[in-house]
Formats: C-alpha cells, sequence, structure tokens
C-alpha cells in the first residue's frame, strides 16, 4: 500500500508518452466528428408513427419503400439530391403533391399512413414553416 | 512549458471534442403526432437541461389535452359532450372548459364565422376520419346538410361551474379550429415557466415564437404554398416576427377531389358546405392571421378563410389583428403591418382596386 502511494506521489503529471498519447486523442475525435455527424450534405429523416425508421442522405439517389399495414405504401424517393415521395396508395395522396425538396427542416407529411419526412442539414432560409 | 500548456489545453480540448462529436449526431424524436398534427419544437437557448424537462412536460401536456379535447377519442370529455342527451350536465376538466369558453368568445367575435359546433357537418362531409383519411362515397343531400346546419349553434350550449349542458342531442362539438392554437399557447407558458427566451412550436398550420432569435433578429417563418402542385415552389413567401404567434388555414392539406371539385376540411357554418363548394364561394385558398395569442390566430385564420378576403379583412381590422389572405386567383391581400418577403408566383391585389364600392 506504501509503496503505491509513493510511486502516485512521485510520478509526474506527465511523461513523454502523455505528449503522444494528446494528439493521438485529438486525431481520434477529430475523426469522430467527421464519421458521426451526417456529414457535410444534408440527410432525409422518415419517422414512421413517431420512430425514426430510416436515414437517407441526399447526395446519393436511392429509394425507400415504407410499408403500411395491409399492403399499402409509400415510396420515398431521393434522386438530384432532393427527396420526394414518389408513390403513395394512400387516400389522399397529398404527400405526392409535395416538390422535392432539400430545404432543412422542410417536412413531408403523410397523414393517413403517419409519416413524416425531415430533410435535416443543409441550408433553409425559414426558421419554421407554417 | 510544453507540459503545462498541453495539460491546461489539450486535455480540455479533446473534451470538449469528443462531446461536439457525440452531441452533433443525436437524434430528437420530431415525429410526434398530438391532435392528428405533428409538433416542432427548435430551441434557440443554451440551457439543454431546462429545455429537455420542458420539452418532457409540453410532451405530458399534449398527451393528456389530447386524451380530453380530441373529438375522435372515445373516452374524451369531448366525446362524453357529443354523446350526451340535452340537459345533462357534463362536467369537464380545466383546459377543456377554457376551450369550450375561447371558442363561445371567438364565435361572437367572428358573427359566427368560426363555429365549435360543426362536428355533425365535419363527420358528414367525411373529414372526422381518425386515421386521416378523408372522403365519402357519395355526396350528401341538401336536406342532410340543413338537417345539421340547424343543430350547429353554439348558443344551444350553457357553460356554468365548470360544466357543459346542450339544449338538444344533436348538438356536436369538434375544437379542430383552436384546440392546436390553444395547445401552443400552453406549451409557450410551459416554456416560459423554465426560463425559456427563444424557441418555436410549430404544429400544423400554427407557430408560436417566443422572443427573438439567439442574435436578436426576428424569425423567419415560410408560410406555404397553397397551389404547389400547380407552382413546383413550396414556399407562397416569408414573414418576419417574433414574440408573436401565426396561424394559416388553407384548402390544400386535409381535402379529397370528387368530380373536379376540392373539397376541403374547412366547413362554411353558414351553408353547411365546404368552404368554396356549392353556395359557400370566399374565393379564399389561404389564410394567415397574426394574434399575439394563438388560439385567437388559429381561430380567426379559419374564420377569414369563411368569410371571404373583404369581411375577412373587416374581422381582422376590428379586432387588432393582422394577416395575409390567398386567393383562387393566385392573388394575395395584405392586412395591417405584416412584415412580407420574397413572394413568388402570387400577384399583390390591393383593396381599393378590387372591392371599389
Amino acid at each position: 500500500m506504501g509503496s503505491l502511494f509513493r510511486a502516485v506521489k512521485e510520478s509526474k503529471p506527465f511523461k513523454k508518452a502523455d505528449l503522444l498519447i494528446i494528439p493521438l486523442l485529438m486525431l481520434a475525435s477529430a475523426l469522430a466528428i467527421f464519421l458521426l455527424s451526417p456529414g457535410g450534405g444534408s440527410y432525409a429523416e422518415i419517422y414512421a408513427d413517431g420512430k425514426l425508421v430510416r436515414v437517407m442522405p441526399l447526395d446519393v439517389d436511392a429509394e425507400f419503400v415504407y410499408h403500411f399495414d395491409e399492403g399499402r405504401k409509400n415510396v420515398i424517393t431521393v434522386k438530384g439530391g432532393k427527396v420526394s415521395v414518389s408513390y403513395a396508395d394512400c387516400a389522399d395522396k397529398i404527400c405526392t403533391h409535395y416538390p422535392p425538396t432539400d430545404r432543412a427542416s422542410s417536412s413531408i407529411i403523410c397523414l393517413p399512413h403517419k409519416l413524416v419526412i425531415i430533410v435535416r442539414g443543409g441550408e433553409n432560409e425559414y426558421d419554421g414553416v407554417v | 512549458m510544453l507540459k503545462t500548456l498541453s495539460s491546461k489545453i489539450a486535455l480540455p480540448l479533446c473534451a470538449a471534442m469528443f462531446f461536439f462529436a457525440f452531441s452533433a449526431c443525436q437524434v430528437e424524436d420530431e415525429g410526434q403526432f398530438f391532435l392528428n398534427s405533428r409538433l416542432e419544437i427548435k430551441f434557440f437557448g443554451a440551457n439543454r437541461e431546462a429545455e429537455r424537462l420542458c420539452r418532457q412536460e409540453i410532451t405530458r401536456f399534449l398527451e393528456e389535452f389530447e386524451q380530453k379535447a380530441s373529438a375522435h377519442l372515445e373516452d374524451s370529455e369531448v366525446s362524453k359532450f357529443n354523446k350526451a342527451k340535452a340537459g345533462e350536465r357534463v362536467q369537464l376538466s380545466e383546459r377543456v372548459y377554457k376551450l369550450f369558453e375561447l371558442s363561445m368568445e371567438y364565435y361572437q367575435k367572428t358573427g359566427g364565422a368560426f363555429n365549435h359546433c360543426l362536428y355533425g357537418l365535419s363527420k358528414l362531409w367525411g373529414f372526422m376520419e381518425s386515421d386521416g383519411i378523408y372522403g365519402i362515397e357519395e355526396l350528401p343531400s341538401q336536406q342532410q346538410v340543413e338537417q345539421l346546419l340547424s343543430y350547429a349553434d353554439p348558443s344551444l350550449i350553457e357553460l356554468s361551474d365548470g360544466a357543459a349542458v346542450k339544449f338538444h342531442d344533436a348538438v356536436k362539438v369538434d375544437f379542430g379550429a383552436v384546440a392546436k392554437g390553444y395547445a401552443l399557447d400552453v406549451c409557450g407558458q410551459i416554456a416560459r415557466s423554465y426560463g425559456i427566451k427563444s424557441a418555436l412550436f410549430n404544429m400544423a398550420g400554427n407557430v408560436y415564437a417566443i422572443g427573438y432569435k439567439d442574435d436578436g433578429a426576428k424569425f423567419s417563418i415560410g408560410i406555404t404554398d397553397p397551389r404547389m402542385i400547380e407552382t413546383g415552389e413550396e414556399i407562397f413567401a416569408g414573414v418576419r416576427l417574433a414574440d408573436t404567434s401565426i396561424s394559416v388555414s388553407g384548402d390544400y392539406e386535409r381535402y379529397f377531389l370528387k368530380g373536379g371539385i376540392r373539397y376541403c376540411h374547412i366547413i362554411d357554418p353558414f351553408t353547411g358546405w365546404p368552404v368554396n363548394t356549392g353556395n359557400s364561394v370566399s374565393g379564399i385558398i389561404s389564410a394567415i392571421v397574426i394574434s399575439q395569442n394563438a388560439a385567437q390566430a388559429d381561430a380567426f385564420s379559419t374564420a377569414v378563410m369563411v368569410s371571404g378576403p373583404e369581411e375577412g379583412k373587416r374581422l381582422l381590422e376590428q379586432n387588432g389583428l393582422c394577416g395575409i389572405i390567398i386567393t383562387a386567383d393566385k392573388k394575395y391581400y395584405v392586412v395591417g403591418d405584416v412584415e412580407l418577403f420574397g413572394v413568388k408566383n402570387y400577384e399583390r391585389a390591393e383593396w381599393e382596386a378590387s372591392f371599389g364600392r
């Protein structure tokens, strides 16, 4: 016990190895920021009944089919950097009227299927849309 | 020297970077639905803990409020009132009683253009389906409409001591045109009680702004283009505002098409028909109202939508409100002092020119 206490007490706050570790930690942090944040590009979050079911980056053309019950569905399409609902078999199809968007915070809503698509990242001159 | 420098700067810097890395990827659950609408909350301050607690309390309030005030839920107080017989006293909680009171006030102030007794007609026209699917197989007969219209009368309800009584079995209420605004007023009170100085609450056509943005500027609120399918634009224009609320009523979100005619969810309380169908020709496709009070903005946007531009303008001016009226011929009118910018695809109309009387 006594020797351990002495060792701790006598140890210097920093050794050469620490100086190596610090830049390493910084590098790891920078890497974490790069990997964990969604990147410079915008993306669309797809929520079904309040739950996040898919994230689609807007810089990759893609399609996501959301299956509501009884074979009903919405097709969410990312094309040319914008997201839209390209097909829906809900009753009103109002979600398909929404023009393809890349505007941050824009939301496309399909009420019958409780589906919400929200654009994140990127620019939006508006703080909210009413 | 180098050592002290590293210990004083590098370690906190690392910690900050790690914190930033992980906070940047936090995903907030923004897809929540209340009162059949999506709620979006944006805080612009720096007090994360107060914001978290505030968000929790708001969620609790809205869940509870919906249970009591929704006409879609079997066991709500509103449904109990709707199912009650004439003369039966229906005891109400404080907030639902307040909805009855506020609605009566707006009914009177709008000369009946806002009416909370349209449940029967909304159902007849196929807008009371809780699954959000609107529409009907066959249009109702004029006789059916007129029969329900005679009970769409708020003076057939008496309020006293926290209870409501109706004078006829068929009197049924729906607070769809005021409940979201009222809920936002309460959300605002909750947020202010947590010391929040800058925030935006957005709930299906209603925005409530607390204070100014963090940089002291006004908020920029985009107004949805009511004919985005034709114009290809999401936004009609922007409005700059602070510490107030704005509400939009339009024919473009909850509607169905039949025989090429657009039947929207806003029922004209004078004719019993959806606005702009039958004898109800207001000509308005979107009505925007700005008020300190979100419940008032909500109710008046519906009332203006029903009333048409000229009468709508009079209603707003009489009550010291401002707003924007967009008509089917792609024109827009401004009432009062509105900081409007970036209008696209619509032409500004002047009052005198179009209503030269």
